[in-house]
């Protein structure tokens, strides 16, 4: 009836796709793509990278770009000798100057099945988060390492070894997103592990509900700077941090399957609410004790309108 | 409160039912989260599996209700209105108008006295009580209701009301007083009577009686000058006949109703100049009669006994003096008869001898049934429908619509007179019967005046407002020449009587009091002006009744009619009070008091159903349970 909708908000429409082809996902309209287009992911001059790309490096190497002279040592590449300068003294001087480099970016997503719990579920919000920092990493020439967090069978929820290169990638990175599956539980610590030991370094973001998660601690103690840039993206659903419920229920734990019943008051509510609060702060001292930037994402923010301002604010992304 | 089905409070039982299914449905309701370890710290208020409390719920409490108002609603429960009730008990005031109430043993009359008490009931109850009054004389009529608008001003017509009629038909004013009460409110009939003549019969009577009874058993002390006498005297009969040689025949009868011998004397007038005076003896519950025999010829004649008794109005006597000799009844009127048929034969002949009668032939082709005539003559011919009035048919035809084929018979056997005023002095002795026509039907409400064996030779009676006789004898062949029976000096006295009786019909020379007057057609008559006693004057035109009733004050009438040319007539009308019951004032064997109480108040509780209350309340509350699914 007319009456039922008139008061209804209309959804905001969404903008032709100008994105990447074949992305079709609701959060990722084309208006957010021309938005990150001017964003990247930000990072310090320290981090190590590999190979040639867009980030500035802390490394002086010989450049045309020129910063500063040293001694033409053997083996120096010649095209990068200053003649002009070596012409007014006796020595031969090189010129060296920046030289930008790519980074990788980890991209460890949980896939436990709390983080398919919600109306709608928490991973329909993270996944195009994940995909818009991915796209920022592609966009920015750096090498992305998608990592489903290891399940306690020491598996992976989804095809992990193929790093993406190059903004081409983003639709197979898209597709390899929506292949995720969520289920069973996730664990932190063993897929940390065996990231230290096939990489080098990096920017690590972790987009995690950090449930049933007790090892945060040894996990980002692997991950130390100047090589590792360690992010934790704490999604949380709306309804976890504010829950509707009220009477007598039986909870069931959605990675668990455990039940139990409780007997939610007011005052119980009030409780969780503290709880919640004072579990998130031992989280954010447990990150800032390894120099790791935490920050709550709730999956019922608006990526392009809240999630990656505040992303911006909190100098995760950068103005390119 | 009161419960019609109180069986169906079992179902109050499904409401422990419902609980169960709630605090079943509390149990089995599951909710998913993310993970239990956010409420791990609510572990102590955990309640098992099997002691957990009845969930207090907005849907609990609606389905609760709903079950406990649909069980008290299948019980019918029923609220008592006590003073809803009380509002709307009917009082019926039953008023006795009869000429005994005029009697003044309560002071100042019996009448006065019942009235008096009837409207203080009634200004007791109006305004709380419906209240309706009767009066009940010869016929019962509601004269005041609280329900008309006009109910105050009604009453205090009542003390115009004066008793005058001659009879008490308690029986018709129960009945009307039953249909004036609707039957769901519980209605008192109070009778006020002076309980004269025989006690009615009221076992199967619905409504609550109560009696208010006047008079004293043996009736006022009567006074004769300064001498004191007992019981009540009543003229009972007064009547008057006109002979030849301008002379007058008057007869009373007198009658004494008390315990001793009075003597009382009787003066007779006419037109006001005394003309007799008789003193009269009266012994103890017997009765005397006079006549005198007077030259003159006064309208009116009246006869009264001195002193006054216990009911003065029955002491005087009128009556008209019929203004032609030979005329039986007749209050003075003219007959005006009529004889349609082709040839009127020996009927024209005998009706053109009878006094004070005027007769028009009328062919059957120019005849019309609204005729203004008293009398009208059918011979060989018969209308579609009968005319009002008085109608005499001879020589029916042999086919019509009213009678039906006839046929003719002859006499088996000599014809045995009934006893009735048309067959006095009517002797058929040497009568030669020649032919008798059988009717195929005899009309509705006629009965055999005369007859032989099974053939009648006289009908009479009434067929709606036509008095009918029907002669089947034959008076005459087709050519109109006489039968034996036209003949005979027993057809002209035959004919004679249909005059007196059609005259008689029209005008009486005297009635009871209250007694209803068959006035004259307004067809001939179209304006009618009754003078009363008192000197009030009623116009009646063309438009009046049939039936007048308004005669109810003993005196001399003057009755004025005025015919259709403008001429006018004027003749008296006796009016009387005295009546062989009426006169005996003596209360009889009648109820007191309560006949049957009436129930108090406070057991008279009209009973008011909850049910479709609880049946709306039952739809809101699934309305709001609704409501949020709907949503």
């Amino acid at each position: 009836m007319w009456f039922r909708t008139i008061f209804r908000r209309e959804p905001a429409s969404e903008t032709e796709a100008d994105g990447p082809t074949g992305v079709q996902a609701f959060e990722l309209s084309g208006r957010l793509f021309t938005r990150l287009n001017r964003l990247r992911l930000a990072s310090t001059r320290r981090l190590r990278g590999a190979g040639a790309g867009q980030r500035p490096s802390a490394r002086r190497r010989p450049a045309a770009d020129f910063r500063e002279h040293r001694q033409y040592v053997a083996g120096d590449d010649i095209r990068f000798v200053d003649w002009n300068a070596s012409a007014r003294s006796e020595q031969v001087f090189l010129k060296q100057g920046e030289q930008p480099q790519e980074t990788t970016v980890h991209l460890l997503v949980d896939t436990s099945a709390s983080m398919a719990w919600g109306e709608p579920p928490k991973h329909a919000a993270v996944l195009p988060l994940a995909a818009a920092l991915g796209y920022l990493a592609l966009n920015g020439d750096d090498r992305l390492h998608l990592v489903p967090l290891l399940t306690e069978g020491g598996t992976a929820a989804g095809p992990v070894d193929r790093p993406f290169k190059g903004k081409g990638q983003f639709p197979t990175l898209w597709k390899t997103l929506q292949g995720l599956r969520f289920d069973g539980r996730s664990r932190l610590l063993p897929t940390v592990r065996r990231l230290v030991q096939t990489s080098r370094g990096g920017i690590v973001l972790v987009l995690s509900d950090l449930l049933e998660e007790d090892e945060l601690d040894k996990a980002l103690a692997l991950l130390p700077r100047p090589a590792w840039e360690a992010y934790v993206l704490h999604t949380l659903h709306p309804a976890e941090l504010e829950p509707a419920l009220l009477g007598e229920f039986e909870l069931v734990d959605s990675e668990t399957g455990r039940r139990a019943g409780y007997d939610v008051d007011a005052p119980a509510l009030d409780a969780y609410r503290a709880r919640l609060d004072r579990w998130r702060g031992d989280v954010e001292r447990v990150c800032i004790r390894h120099s790791v930037l935490y920050t709550l994402v709730s999956t019922g923010w608006s990526l392009e309108r809240e999630s990656v301002p505040h992303l911006l604010g909190l100098r995760v992304l950068e103005p390119v | 409160m009161t419960l019609t089905t109180p069986l169906a409070l079992l179902g109050l039982l499904t409401l422990p039912v419902i609980a169960l299914l709630h605090m079943q449905r509390a149990r089995s309701e599951q909710v998913r989260v993310s993970s239990l370890a956010l409420w791990d710290f609510l572990r102590p208020q955990v309640r098992g599996a099997q002691a957990r409390r009845l969930p207090i719920t907005w849907l609990l409490i609606i389905d609760l209700l709903i079950a406990a108002l649909a069980s008290l609603a299948l019980a019918g429960p029923q609220l008592a209105l006590t003073r809803t009730d009380i509002a709307q008990r009917h009082l019926v005031l039953l008023l006795d108008v009869s000429t005994s109430m005029g009697a003044v043993d309560a002071a100042p009359t019996r009448f006065a006295a019942a009235r008096d008490d009837l409207l203080d009931l009634a200004a007791r109850h109006a305004g709380i009580d419906l209240v309706t009054v009767i009066a009940t004389g010869r016929d019962a009529r509601t004269i005041a209701d609280s329900r008309d608008p006009g109910f105050e001003d009604d009453l205090a017509a009542l003390r115009d009301l004066v008793p005058g009629e001659n009879g008490m038909d308690l029986a018709a004013g129960l009945a009307l007083a039953l249909a004036s009460v609707h039957p769901e409110t519980p209605g008192v009939v109070h009778v006020f009577t002076d309980a004269a003549g025989a006690a009615p019969e009221l076992d199967s009577y619905d409504l609550a009686l109560e009696w208010h009874l006047y008079g004293e058993p043996d009736g006022n002390q009567a006074v004769d000058g300064n001498q004191a006498v007992g019981g009540n005297q009543a003229v009972l009969a007064l009547q008057a006949l006109r002979l030849s040689g301008n002379k007058f025949q008057v007869f009373a009868r007198f009658a004494n109703f008390g315990p001793e011998t009075v003597e009382r004397t009787a003066v007779l007038s006419g037109d006001g100049v005394v003309l007799a005076e008789q003193p009269v003896e009266l012994e103890p519950g017997t009765g005397v009669s006079f006549s005198w025999e007077r030259i003159g010829s006064p309208a009116a004649l009246e006869i009264a006994l001195s002193g006054s008794d216990g009911l003065p109005a029955d002491d005087r006597a009128y009556t008209a003096l019929p203004p032609f000799a030979g005329a039986a009844g007749g209050g003075g009127l003219p007959l005006s008869a009529a004889v349609v048929a082709e040839t009127p034969g020996p009927v024209l002949r005998a009706l053109e001898a009878v006094p004070g009668v005027s007769v028009q032939v009328v062919p059957p082709d120019e005849y019309l049934p609204g005729s203004p005539f008293d009398l009208v003559v059918f011979r060989g011919y018969l209308p579609e429908r009968w005319p009002g009035g008085f109608v005499l048919v001879v020589d029916p035809p042999a086919e019509s619509g009213l009678l039906g084929s006839t046929v003719a018979a002859g006499v088996p056997s000599p014809p045995f007179p009934g006893v009735d005023p048309l067959l006095a002095e009517v002797d058929f002795t040497g009568v030669r019967w020649s032919r008798v026509w059988v009717p195929e039907r005899v009309p509705d409400g006629l009965e055999p005046l005369l007859s032989a064996g099974s053939t009648h030779l006289l009908l009479h009676g009434r067929t709606g407002l036509t008095e009918l006789v029907l002669l089947l004898a034959e008076t005459a062949d087709s050519n109109g020449t006489p039968a034996a029976l036209a003949r005979h000096p027993a057809f002209p006295v035959l004919v004679a009587n249909i005059a007196s009786a059609a005259a008689g019909a029209s005008l009486p020379p005297q009635i009871a009091a209250g007694e209803p007057l068959r006035l004259p057609s307004p067809q001939r008559y179209p304006v009618i002006a009754i003078t009363g006693p008192g000197g009030v004057e009623t116009i009646l035109d063309a438009g009046r009744p049939e039936i007048w009733a308004g005669l109810r004050v003993p005196g001399v009438y003057t009755i004025r009619l005025e015919d259709l040319e403008g001429g006018l007539a004027e003749f008296a009308l006796g009016v009387n009070a005295g009546d062989l019951y009426e006169s005996d004032i003596a209360p009889g064997n009648w109820p007191s008091g309560i006949a049957s109480p009436p129930q108090p108040a406070a057991q008279i509780e009209r009973p008011v159903s909850l049910v479709p209350w609880l049946l709306g309340a039952i739809a809101l509350l699934l309305v709001l349970e609704a409501w949020p699914a709907w949503r």
